[in-house]
């Protein structure tokens, strides 16, 4: 599913990405690369900002960046 | 090995270089916990083993490629300052990433120490670096610092003594490695001396964008091998020819693109090499800040928070303001009587003596007693909002309603800094991603955000006059509002989406709030306070040769469409030099409430003070700035004319 689509709270595996572009480098720079798992925090109302743990860092991503990622929701205990 | 005499600070954004940066040199740069606090280059010099050595503040990067201004800078330090030691900085809170670009800078074969910092916030996360393995890992001198706690200083400079060490840069895959080492071949045919080591010029040339156009135009054989390439190499090739320049990413290939593998690869062998080196220990308890990040991280109940800590901070300062000014005129009183009394004994009776006896002590209170209290408040507000951490947030949590304007959440950032003083704050416009937005942001700072010397001095006016400052706020909002929606309509070019690193909850370090608060009010002062002076000994001259009073030839026109004299109208025009002039000659005229009102809200949205101007120029070029001008100059004539209507 897309990131977008993930609920607050849920640990996901990022698997691969849509047509970002450029900000796709911006992403791996992060740490967002396929085979990470990163944490959805929290989304902010009204289309707002999505709020993303990678690692021990918090990355906040606009909604259209966030429609661009792929991820798998991960199992298994926090 | 010899100690070094140029030295860079280099690492990611908001890991501490900066306060590394003051440990080694005592230069004073600023330290803020947010990513993109240093823009520019800091230069300073630090005494080693008795040698005087040149260190370097960088502005932190999670990469090296030419893709944004920091990137860009960073680089251009390594390829082209004779570098021969980099202090790679990296945080052990999030060593896995800081790692990422610590195996870009071993591929340039410079001399290197890795300063592995904030090894106290990892302790307290129960992450333990084993600075000795790393130390194996890379080839290079490893330090654990906690450059706040100055922890760490001592070794460091024992190691820079010594010169740091050439390591050893991630081998990729075969795939990978072969074309580089093809690619390699290929540069070693060229004349090119610019500083890259030929591994680092292949690996850039793999992920594409890299070599800067500064860089290429200065190196036209480079531009003759990327040629070459791209004739040479078929359509078959894992590299796609078109990648060496200019490629849109070809739709077809996806995630296994050439620019992609190198980081996916460089972050695996991260992530490998940080698992490595750390031991995880058992933490006990979720501290404090942590349960706060919770609360201010939730999409209701922290923009709830944010809101209330904004009324709150505007009622303090506002408090702090009516009390502050009073406190400020009192302990003034003594020096402005003593300089009347000076000037009454140096000079004879006259116009000179009795123009300066009042304008004198004016122009130094006046500073004092309205703009020094509003700078302080508004410059602690700012730095406590900057080291909390709370800056960030807010730009995550009005990302939507910048949105608005054509603007990135992160433009929150320098437009707050912009009510400090607005010269940094188009400097830092930088952080923002792509050039629509530096526009629109640097037109709506240097149009509609008043500076805490122009707000400190408006409300002087407003007290004298008995200005409405609810019509004069209202006015710069729906100045600030019009602007941003216009210009977001009129420039071409879909926004850019926020990618940003939200910094952690700190408690304010109070020693970092005072050294910024100072350092920034005195440089303001240093200029200001001289000019205030002249600027007032100027006006009243002007006032007592009735050189003003001919302005009022104008007031049938001014009065009639703007509700102003012409002197007053004129005064507005002085903006162009400091804002903060403006409201000066205010008040020095004889006003009514409205007409104080009017040319205040004037004063508030027009031109972008003389520094303002010349930095919006390096930074956007003329035209750019032509326009600022033009809307600068269309603002305040508008509003005057609005409020004349509806006042
Ligand atoms: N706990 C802790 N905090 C630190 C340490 N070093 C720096 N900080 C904090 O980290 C934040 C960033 O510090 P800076 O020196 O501004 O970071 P920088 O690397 O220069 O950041 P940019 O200029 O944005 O690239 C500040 O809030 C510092 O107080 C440390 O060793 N321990
Ligand atoms: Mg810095």
């Amino acid at each position: 599913m897309k990131l977008s689509e993930a609920r607050p709270g849920q640990r996901l595996c990022v698997i691969g990405f849509g047509r970002l572009g450029r900000a796709q480098l911006k992403l791996m720079d992060l740490g967002i690369v396929p085979g990470v798992e990163i944490k959805l925090l929290s989304r902010f109302l009204l289309g707002g900002p999505l709020l993303l743990q990678v690692g021990r860092t918090h990355v906040a991503i606009g909604r259209r960046i966030a429609d661009g990622i792929l991820v798998e929701e991960v199992s298994g205990k926090d | 090995m010899q100690v070094p005499t140029k030295i860079a600070l280099v690492g990611q954004p908001n890991v501490g270089k900066s306060v590394i940066m003051n440990n080694l040199t005592g230069v004073g740069a600023v330290v803020s916990n947010y990513a993109g606090t240093t823009v520019e280059i800091t230069r300073g010099y630090a005494s080693i083993a008795g040698k005087i050595v040149e260190v370097i503040d960088t502005p932190g990067t999670y990469t090296l490629h030419s893709d944004t201004e920091e990137q860009r800078v960073t680089q251009r330090i390594l390829l082209e300052e004779d570098i021969d030691l980099i202090i790679n900085v990296i945080d052990c809170v999030n060593l896995a990433r800081s790692l990422y670009l610590t195996f870009q800078l071993l591929d340039f074969g410079i001399p290197m120490i890795v300063a592995a910092n904030q090894a106290d916030r990892a302790a307290k996360l129960g992450i333990i670096v084993d600075a000795s393995r790393l130390q194996e890992e890379l080839g290079v001198p490893v330090v654990l610092m906690v450059a706040t706690a100055n922890e760490g200083t001592e070794e460091l400079r024992k190691l820079i003594r010594y010169g740091g060490a050439v390591g050893r840069p991630i081998r990729f895959s075969e795939m990978l490695e072969s074309t580089i080492s093809r690619l390699e071949g290929y540069i070693r045919q060229t004349t090119y001396s610019g500083g890259h080591s030929s591994r680092t010029l292949a690996i850039h040339l793999l992920e594409h964008d890299t070599v800067d156009e500064g860089i290429l135009s200065s190196h036209p054989e480079l531009e003759k091998l990327i040629e070459r390439l791209q004739t040479e190499m078929g359509a078959d090739d894992p590299l796609c020819p078109n990648c060496f320049r200019g490629c849109a990413f070809c739709p077809a290939r996806g995630s296994d693109h050439p620019v992609f593998l190198t980081c996916i690869e460089r972050t695996n062998q991260a992530r490998e090499v940080a698992s490595r080196v750390t031991r995880n220990t058992h933490r006990d308890r979720v501290d404090f800040m942590e349960r706060l990040e919770e609360v201010l991280d939730h999409p209701v109940a922290g923009i709830l928070a944010m809101a209330f800590l904004a009324w709150i901070s505007f009622r303090l300062i506002t408090l702090f303001l009516g009390y502050a000014e009073d406190v400020v005129e009192w302990a003034m009183a003594p020096i402005g009587s003593g300089i009347v009394r000076i000037v009454q004994a140096l000079l004879p009776e006259g116009a000179l003596r009795s123009m300066l006896m009042d304008s004198l002590p004016e122009g130094l209170v006046i500073p004092f007693s309205v703009v020094f209290p509003a700078m302080l408040a508004v410059y602690v507000f700012i730095a406590l909002l900057e080291d909390t951490g709370l800056l960030a947030r807010f730009a995550v949590a009005l990302d939507r309603l910048a949105a608005l304007f054509g603007l990135p959440g992160q433009s929150v950032i320098p437009v707050l800094l912009g009510f400090g003083c607005r010269a940094p704050a188009v400097m830092a416009t930088r952080i923002l991603p792509d050039r629509r937005s530096r526009f629109i942001a640097t037109a709506l700072i240097g149009v509609t955000v008043p500076c805490a010397a122009t707000l400190g001095i408006l409300a002087g006016v407003v007290v004298q006059f008995q200005a409405n400052a609810f019509a004069i706020g209202a006015t710069i909002i729906v100045a600030f509002v019009l602007i941003g929606l216009g210009l977001s309509l009129l420039t071409a070019g879909e926004d850019t989406p926020l990618v940003l690193e939200v910094p952690p909850l700190r408690l304010p370090v109070l020693r970092n709030v005072i050294a910024k608060t100072a350092f920034r009010m005195k440089s303001f002062f240093l200029h200001v306070l001289p000019l205030l002076v002249v600027v007032n000994v100027a006006l009243r001259a002007l006032l007592y040769t009735n050189v003003l009073a001919r302005l009022g030839a104008l007031d049938p026109v001014t009065v009639r469409f703007f509700g102003v004299s012409g002197p007053a109208f004129a005064g507005v025009l002085i903006t162009v030099v400091q804002r903060y002039l403006a409201p000066m000659v205010l008040l020095n005229l004889p006003l009514t409430a409205r007409e104080a009102t009017i040319a205040s809200s004037m004063v508030a949205l027009s031109f972008p003070c003389l520094p303002v101007t010349i930095l919006s120029i390096k930074e956007l070029g003329l035209s750019d700035t032509a326009k600022v001008f033009g809307i600068a100059l269309l603002a305040p004539v508008i509003a005057a004319l609005v409020l004349n209507l509806i006042l």
